[in-house]
């Protein structure tokens, strides 16, 4: 779940053109399997969109249901870490 | 320890039923959370919530039905669960958060009942509760956020309320210590859900 958002966070600040793999990559902190095990699982959610062509030309940005999903994990987050549950 | 009134425990009362549902709030967002993250603790902190919502409806029905019955027996026995349920939300807590005047008859009957409380399971939840108040304390200054802020001066008052609980004359003190315990967790909710 954290991973899921984290990887969503690196694709929302990007903003509106979306963010490369390499990008998610990095403020992920993820190895490129797991990159591209998770992006899958985005993908397949509909929390992510998939554009542009061939490996390197890969762009991610958030759908509408991604953006609430990252909504409403920030308020559970925000409401966890005041008990001081780390999710 | 006070001998209340009638319209003084009617106030009581009214005081545990809002809180008892502010912790039935607070335990239905904790459940919302756990199921969105799956969060275990999160599930501890719901369970602790509700089953100290539970204790504080169940003293509410116990005193009215005292009222209604006159049937001390059944106080008796809805202060203890009270008293024991408490101390079972507490030892959650500690787990998952760890970082009108009737008649005379009725009257006499009351002024009998010295307090609303067990004392030794008032002084169990209070050592229980110093380690909750000390946890979401460590919390705060970890992380500095204000929710965690509204947390511990939520759990802090709770404390305090027990305190004034057990001390001669505090019981009504205790009620409203109690209140505005579960109102900051109430606003931390509130302001949570606006973020």
């Amino acid at each position: 779940m954290r991973i899921l958002a984290d990887m969503m966070r690196a694709i929302q600040s990007e903003g509106e053109e979306g963010a490369g793999p390499t990008k998610i990559l990095y403020q992920a902190n993820l190895s490129h399997d797991r990159l591209t095990q998770y992006l899958e699982e985005l993908v397949e959610k509909e929390l992510v969109l998939e554009s542009g062509d061939g490996e390197s030309g890969r762009v991610y940005s958030l759908t509408e249901k991604g953006r609430e999903f990252l909504r409403e994990f920030v308020k559970m987050e925000k409401f966890s870490e005041a008990f001081g549950i780390e999710i | 320890m006070q001998a209340l009134s009638p319209s003084q425990i009617a106030f009581v009362l009214i005081l545990e039923a809002v809180s008892g549902t502010i912790a039935l709030l607070v335990s239905h967002y904790s459940n919302k959370a756990y199921r969105f993250t799956q969060q275990k603790k999160l599930a501890d902190l719901s369970t602790g919530f509700l089953v100290l919502s539970a204790g504080m409806y169940g003293r509410v029905i116990g005193v009215l039905y005292t009222v209604i019955f006159l049937d001390l027996e059944v106080l008796g026995i809805s202060i203890i669960a009270t008293g024991f349920m408490r101390i079972m939300a507490y030892i959650l807590f500690v787990i998952s958060t760890r970082h009108t005047v009737k008649s005379v008859p009725e009257m006499v009957l009351f002024m009998q009942v010295p307090l609303l409380v067990d004392f030794n399971l008032e002084l169990i939840a209070i050592v229980i509760l110093i380690i909750v108040v000390l946890q979401s304390l460590m919390n705060y200054a970890s992380t500095r956020s204000r929710y965690g802020l509204y947390v511990f001066i939520g759990f802090l008052l709770l404390l305090l309320s027990h305190f004034a609980a057990v001390m001669n004359n505090g019981y009504l003190i205790s009620q409203v210590l109690q209140l505005l315990a579960f109102l900051a967790l109430l606003v931390m909710l509130y302001k949570v859900g606006r973020e």
